[in-house]
């Protein structure tokens, strides 16, 4: 039954057919019809470009510094901003407005692991599940004196531990903004970033105790 | 005693009984206290280290809107529908299109080259071994760097209140790093670099919007780089003015370095 239905008329053939009427050449009706529709998409393009500069750009520090301890140096680091920011403006029209900071980090983690799969490196994706002894064990610690060694405990974490440390601690976002991003549910935030800190913590106290020994 | 989650009490995610036995806990006892403030000290000093880190904010910025131009170029709309036209007639449009296309094969042109063309080619330009660096205020000492590799270079002395603060030298490039009310330029030369050709002309100069301006001096490309397009060019304009008048003469009092 559904042959004998008419064709569904394309858009753009409806677009064309309206221009060869209303344009006084009507016999040059491919000409100024191309032209519209390249000039519409030209229009599209600069609207669209206009708001991604506006909301994105500011994003920018955020994604570095991530960028930045996933990356481990400044120009893979701008690398992975750029394909970040590339991917995001292709998909920006199908962007739902909402938690930007999640949305853009979401694609900057996607991008990091696909670079990673590309290159075969093998990073380790989880942490020793860490239980936190006897107290005290956050108030033994000097943190003054120990603050140089963060970094270099920060930058051992697999890369989801560091990534949920650096925008809880860090960037002050909320658990659900960072479950968005990562796309994991809020309680594996929480876990994350408790064995993270612990991690660092534990890890701080060992080396600490070395070099007072030596 | 059953331990306190000290990172929901930060966050306040601790409720029920929990909440009030660590609350109990906190009016009471000073380790339970110092367990707290331990692991906020621990956030802090995490933040603090972590957010030290110089963002190039502008430069990622404007290597994102070159590609974004490759990336919009109009690309050929395909055929959408059939033309009921006289065939003449329906050709007649593409006469000026033809006169123009003839035009443009006749004019020497210099060769097309992508926007990210460019701008890859302006990354590489200093690109090998560093031979020499030398960090200073010493315009002299800079140009011995550049004569070494350049020895027709002119005199780079562009910029009456700036000062220098470093120059560098490679197999066929140097180049002598400004600072000038704050802002610090790099002014390079190199054998003529071939995007030159695929520069905008801004007067006898060449502008690239983003990263930086040209000027071709003999056989010798001048690139400045840094600051804001505004500076870059007004800087540009500047030298190029003073190269055109041949001054300032002091390029044969500097030798060549020997180092």
């Amino acid at each position: 039954m559904w042959n004998s239905l008419p064709p569904r008329p394309i858009p753009e053939v409806i677009a064309m057919q309206a221009n060869s009427i209303l344009h006084p050449f009507g016999w040059v009706n491919s000409v100024p019809g191309a032209w519209n529709v390249h000039n519409e998409r030209r229009i599209m393009h600069a609207s669209l470009r206009e708001n991604f500069e506006k909301s994105v750009k500011e994003e920018i520090p955020v994604l570095y510094r991530v960028a930045v301890r996933l990356c481990g140096n400044g120009e893979k680091a701008e690398d992975l901003v750029q394909n970040t920011l590339l991917n995001a403006y292709k998909a920006y029209d199908r962007f739902d407005g909402r938690h930007l900071r999640s949305w853009l980090i979401s694609i900057l983690r996607n991008e990091f692991f696909a670079s990673l799969r590309k290159k075969e490196e093998d990073l380790p994706l989880d942490l020793a599940e860490e239980v936190v002894g006897e107290e005290p064990f956050w108030a033994e610690m000097e943190w003054r004196q120990a603050a140089s060694r963060i970094l270099e405990e920060v930058d051992k974490l697999p890369p989801d531990f560091k990534m949920t440390l650096l925008l809880c601690d860090v960037e002050q976002m909320t658990y659900e903004q960072v479950a968005t991003s990562m796309d994991v549910p809020v309680g594996t935030v929480r876990s994350r970033l408790f064995r993270a800190r612990a991690t660092i913590r534990r890890k701080l106290g060992v080396a600490l105790a070395l070099s007072e020994e030596n | 005693m059953e331990p306190i989650n000290w990172q929901a009490v930060l966050d306040g995610s601790l409720e029920g009984k929990e909440l009030v036995q660590a609350e109990q806990r906190l009016v009471t006892d000073e380790v339970a206290q110092a367990e707290r403030d331990g692991l906020a000290a621990f956030i802090q000093e995490t933040q603090t280290q972590l957010m030290e880190v110089e963002v190039p904010t502008e430069q990622i910025w404007a290597r994102f809107s070159l590609s974004l131009e490759s990336l919009e170029a109009p690309v050929e709309e395909a055929p959408v529908a059939e033309h009921k036209a006289p065939a003449f007639m329906a050709y007649l449009w593409l006469a000026p299109l033809a006169a123009a296309a003839l035009v443009a094969v006749l004019l020497p042109r210099p060769t097309p080259v992508s926007p990210q063309e460019v701008a890859k080619m302006i990354g590489e330009l200093h690109q090998g071994p560093v031979l020499n660096t030398y960090e200073g205020n010493a315009l002299t000492a800079a140009m011995q760097n550049v004569r070494a590799v350049q020895p027709n270079a002119p005199y780079l002395d562009l910029l009456q209140d700036g000062s220098v603060v470093r120059s560098r030298r490679g197999r066929d490039w140097a180049c002598v790093d400004y600072k000038v009310q704050g802002a610090e330029f790099c002014v390079s030369v190199q054998p003529l670099p071939k995007f030159f050709d695929n520069l905008e002309p801004v007067g006898k100069c060449l502008r690239h919007k983003d990263l930086g301006m040209g000027i071709r001096h003999n056989k010798i490309g001048i690139w400045i780089s840094g600051g804001t397009d505004a500076q870059r060019q007004k800087l540009a304009q500047e030298l190029e003015a003073r190269l055109e008048r041949g001054e300032p003469e002091k390029m044969r009092s500097v030798e060549p370095s020997r180092f």
